[in-house]
């Protein structure tokens, strides 16, 4: 889960370990209220969160959660990928590198609804529970961050 | 009330009954077309977003153990 948001094997590992340093040093706090697994995730959750945070990446303003406009029509193409036409098929390597240039446009918040969504399939209710969020709040963030990745990786799925 | 993010969300990934996802058809006729090209950005990241394997898992555990002495 921590790769699919940082995108970085090494890094992956550091914050891998420092999630499991946080999970020792704060095993107290642990109280029961929700289940291990989903206080665990939380935890990794946070860690990668800052660490992305620190590193200073905030995700382009383009379809931003945070500030985007209620009703979006959903058929709208938005800007059109600014990635080369496809002129044959793109190897896996070039697939990874294109995903990798796609999720670093997406804020932390987004890429954490992704993964745990697209990647881990968890559902809604275990996601805000993780990322101590509303529902509505989980689905409004995929929805953008999905739109921003459709745009981005378009020319990517559709040779596929 | 639902915003139209939230609707269209729940209408891609299934929550939606029948009956609501049919009305929300209805209400974006251009939306058909939408739910393959978002199935298949779906499956393209269920693909690649993940790595497998970790490739050193002893020295992963040894290094994690060091750490937790030194934090002790």
């Amino acid at each position: 889960m921590i790769y699919g948001m940082v995108r970085n094997e090494q890094e992956a590992w550091d914050l891998a370990q420092e999630s499991f340093l946080r999970v020792w040093r704060s095993i107290h706090r642990f109280n029961g209220q929700s289940s291990f697994y989903t206080w665990l995730y939380r935890v990794v959750t946070n860690v990668t969160i800052d660490a992305l945070r620190r590193k200073g990446v905030h995700g382009e303003v383009e379809f931003d959660d945070q500030i985007a406009p209620g009703n979006v029509d959903p058929a709208s193409r938005t800007t059109p990928s600014a990635a080369p036409l496809p002129h044959s098929k793109l190897d896996q390597k070039e697939i990874r590198q294109r995903i990798d240039e796609a999720i670093d446009k997406l804020s932390p918040g987004q890429r954490a609804v992704i993964v745990m969504k697209e990647l881990e399939d968890l559902s809604y209710n275990e996601i805000a529970e993780i990322l101590d969020c509303s529902i509505g709040t989980v689905m409004s963030r995929l929805f953008y961050a999905r739109k921003k990745l459709q745009t981005l990786l378009r020319d990517v799925y559709a040779n596929l | 009330m639902q915003t139209f993010e939230v609707k269209f969300t729940a209408w891609l990934d299934g929550p939606l009954s029948k009956e609501e996802a049919v009305a929300f058809e209805k209400e974006h006729l251009s939306l058909r077309n939408e739910r393959t090209d978002l199935l298949k950005l779906r499956s393209l990241l269920k693909e690649n977003l993940g790595r497998a394997e970790l490739p050193r898992p002893a020295l992963f555990n040894v290094q994690i153990i060091a750490r937790l002495e030194r934090a002790r």
